[in-house]
């Protein structure tokens, strides 16, 4: 006699099947036995392609050696959740969230139910928001910088030209003197280009820092 | 020399000491004023041919110098100059574009503050 589907039960298949929630089942040796059509998507596959495979295949490699971990505290507790690098067949390294439970189905198989979130975008983000608020700290501290370095070197330079135009240095100190105007000018150039360069990266809210950043090569007039 | 009057706006006072002391080699009268509030009092005592002021300044800044002076004597407004170590600071970009001010970058050499001043200058 064939088995009549409880409507509740097809519903409930139904949700698993085309709710985009990412959601598998694996034996506690962490092979596969079902697998979602919307996880399946998501790393380009067929259900039926991930079914029977480890879930460690899936995992990116950096990953993999800490999948006998999870497999041990899945088997001893209740429950589990965390991040998971996930590889798609194209490759593609993307940021799972997880939140998997210990089930047993009607003949007392110890099971685990998966659940998961890609969350990628928004882990990316996060960093970038973190990239920008710390670029925003380096540029405020460079202004600052800028401002305090350039009056005392106002002074030095200034001063020591008074000397030169009063005709009170005399031959002898003329060389070095020269030397200390030319070095206070160098520091003139690079605190000049430090601000410039934190405001130019601060209007292009730059998610990663260029090597225009590297002060050697950006105050090199050559550069 | 000239008998006509400079004014020196700086809150610091080494930086104002020094640029008072290099604008007396060609100028008989300089002044020298601790922040905007302090130039403003100056500026209605005397006639400048001359401003030379710091735009970052405590009580009164640069900018609000500028439009006192615009407001008070608009003929004095083009005998300014900035003087500034925070110039690529993005608060004063749109007031100093608007505004036209010649701005001269600390740290300058001697001549490059007598060029400044001598361009601004007007006989008043």
């Amino acid at each position: 006699m064939p088995r009549v589907v409880d409507p509740s039960e097809s519903r409930y298949r139904d949700l698993v099947e085309s709710g985009r929630g990412l959601i598998c089942t694996h034996d506690l040796a962490g092979t596969l036995l079902s697998v979602n059509r919307a996880a399946a998507d998501r790393l380009g596959y067929a259900p039926e392609e991930m079914v029977g495979k480890s879930l460690a295949e899936f995992l990116a490699p950096s990953v993999r050696p800490m999948f006998g971990q999870y497999l041990d505290r899945i088997a001893h507790q209740p429950a589990d959740e965390g991040l998971m690098l996930v590889v798609t067949r194209g490759g593609e390294e993307r940021i799972w969230t997880y939140s998997n439970v210990r089930a047993q189905d009607p003949t007392g198989e110890p099971y685990v139910l998966g659940h998961a979130q890609d969350v990628t975008d928004l882990k990316r983000s996060d960093a970038r928001a973190m990239e920008a608020e710390a670029l925003r700290s380096v540029a405020q501290l460079a202004l600052a910088t800028a401002h305090e370095i350039n009056n005392p070197l106002t002074i030095i330079i200034g001063s020591l030209q008074l000397l030169i135009v009063r005709g009170q240095i005399s031959e002898e100190a003329a060389g070095p003197i020269d030397r200390v105007i030319r070095a206070a000018e160098q520091i003139r150039d690079t605190v000049r280009n430090m601000s410039r360069i934190t405001r130019l990266e601060l209007s292009r809210q730059s998610p990663s820092l260029p090597d225009v950043l590297d002060l050697r090569k950006s105050s090199d007039p050559r550069a | 020399m000239s008998e006509k009057r400079i004014l020196v706006v700086e809150d610091e006072t080494n930086v104002r000491e020094l640029e008072a002391e290099i604008l007396r080699g060609e100028w008989d009268h300089v002044d020298t004023a601790v922040d905007g509030t302090d130039a403003l009092r100056l500026l209605a005592e005397h006639v400048y041919a001359a401003i030379v002021s710091d735009l970052a300044m405590p009580k009164l800044d640069g900018r609000g110098l500028y439009e006192e002076v615009e407001r008070r004597w608009p003929a004095v407004q083009h005998r300014l100059v900035f003087v500034t170590g925070y110039a690529e600071a993005e608060e004063y970009d749109e007031f100093l574009r608007h505004s036209g001010v010649p701005v001269l970058a600390k740290p300058f050499r001697m001549a490059d503050l007598l060029g400044a001043v001598k361009r601004a200058f007007s006989p008043a």
